[in-house]
């Protein structure tokens, strides 16, 4: 039985879309079957943003200047978002025999490589509002600890959440999803 | 089905530098099979990955369908398959695995003609793809492409090196793939036994230019 054809001429926003949902399926279905790194990937977000959070809950660890553990937030949430997404940016470790990382193997498959970034993106602001959220509890939990508020209790929580997201966007955007080494 | 308008285009191959088309017109129509030949380095290999790639950059134009490709190119890959050694699936999961995986971007993805084909092509379906012989693997990705329902499919190479007895079982697929007139086959190939027999048109390739598109008259 034959099915009726895709309209090549559908539109853009449709298309993508329908894109958006079957990378969907794919990244369920790579975790589904227990993909290492899919997996390495879940436990490396949990694992930066617990030390993240509780970098921010121990003002004792890193003494009371809240510029010292900012940065130590920092340094943890941009490693955390990185790593984390590693296997979603091609450049995770483990090669397939053919040589290519997971989305590379994608590149004739139909699905645009533009489709793949936004899906990135989209995952990155995700993970991003979650760290965001994460500082900004630990930075208000800590000012209750030390009975302190100042304004750097909002602020910094907030430039460090732009700061990781333009980390996360420049490196996403960097990326050639197609590039194959013969091409 | 497909047009090649004036295409001439650059593509990089790794360190090397990059190889170039230059100006290729045919036009291959549905239901046929057109047979791609020339040396090694002549541009077959460099003229598909022109049509795959969705960040070739070529000037003139690849119609699909009267479409220009790069309007819609991921729409227009769900209607191609790609036969190659090259071809990326996960080679280090089962055939069920991969088809789990990577069936989903078809919207015209049908599991049970995929595994009636497999069956009928007898190729095992619990091997990892790296176990698989070549002629297996061959065979595998055209139950793909016969199981997303591809209408136009791209071969580079896929006889090379196979036995008499594969080829014959090959070139049947490809005729009742062809016999309902929809589809199209372009296949690159070295053999002259096979472009003599089996191609409706033989496309002759030098140097990166398409030097003759002519009908088989033998």
């Amino acid at each position: 039985m034959k099915k009726e054809m895709v309209n090549v001429g559908q539109s853009k926003d449709s298309r993508l879309q329908e894109e958006l949902k079957y990378l969907q399926a794919f990244d369920g279905e790579l975790m589904k079957q227990n993909d290492y790194e899919f997996m390495m990937s879940k436990f490396i977000d949990w694992l930066f943003w617990g030390f993240t959070v509780l970098g921010m809950l121990i003002p004792w660890g890193v003494g009371e200047d809240t510029r010292v553990m900012s940065f130590f937030v920092f340094i943890m949430g941009t490693m955390g978002i990185i790593l984390s997404l590693a296997p979603y940016l091609n450049i995770s470790r483990k090669k397939d025999n053919t040589g290519d990382s997971v989305y590379r193997l994608l590149r004739y498959m139909p699905i645009s490589q533009k489709t793949i970034r936004k899906s990135r993106m989209q995952m990155l602001w995700k993970k991003n509002i979650r760290y965001g959220m994460g500082f900004l509890c630990a930075q208000l939990l800590s000012s209750i600890i030390r009975g302190r508020f100042t304004v750097a209790t909002f602020l910094y929580p907030l430039f460090m959440t732009v700061v990781i997201a333009a980390v996360g966007v420049f490196y996403i955007s960097g990326r050639n999803w197609s590039k194959t080494d013969r091409e | 089905m497909l047009i090649f308008e004036h295409v001439t285009g650059k593509l990089k191959k790794g360190k090397k530098g990059t190889f170039v088309l230059q100006d290729i017109s045919f036009h291959l129509e549905e239901g046929y099979l057109c047979g791609l030949i020339g040396k090694n380095g002549a541009g077959k290999s460099t003229l598909f990955r022109t049509i795959l790639n969705e960040d070739a950059q070529y000037a003139g134009r690849i119609l699909y369908r009267g479409k220009d490709i790069k309007e819609c190119h991921s729409a227009f890959l769900s209607e191609v398959a790609y036969v190659a050694d090259d071809n990326p699936f996960f080679m280090q999961k089962s055939v069920a695995q991969n088809v789990d995986l990577l069936g989903q971007f078809y919207p015209c993805w049908q599991k049970d003609y995929f595994y009636q084909l497999m069956k009928r092509f007898e190729v095992p379906t619990r091997r990892q793809l790296c176990e698989m012989s070549r002629g297996e693997f061959i065979k595998f990705q055209i139950a793909f492409g016969m199981g997303h329902h591809a209408r136009l499919y791209l071969m580079d190479e896929a006889t090379a090196g196979m036995d008499p007895v594969f080829r014959v079982d090959f070139y049947n697929i490809l005729r009742e793939l062809l016999k309902d007139g929809d589809c199209s086959v372009l296949m690159s190939t070295q053999l002259q036994t096979d472009l003599n027999r089996n191609m409706d048109y033989i496309a002759k390739m030098d140097n990166g230019r398409m030097i003759s598109f002519m009908e088989n008259d033998v």
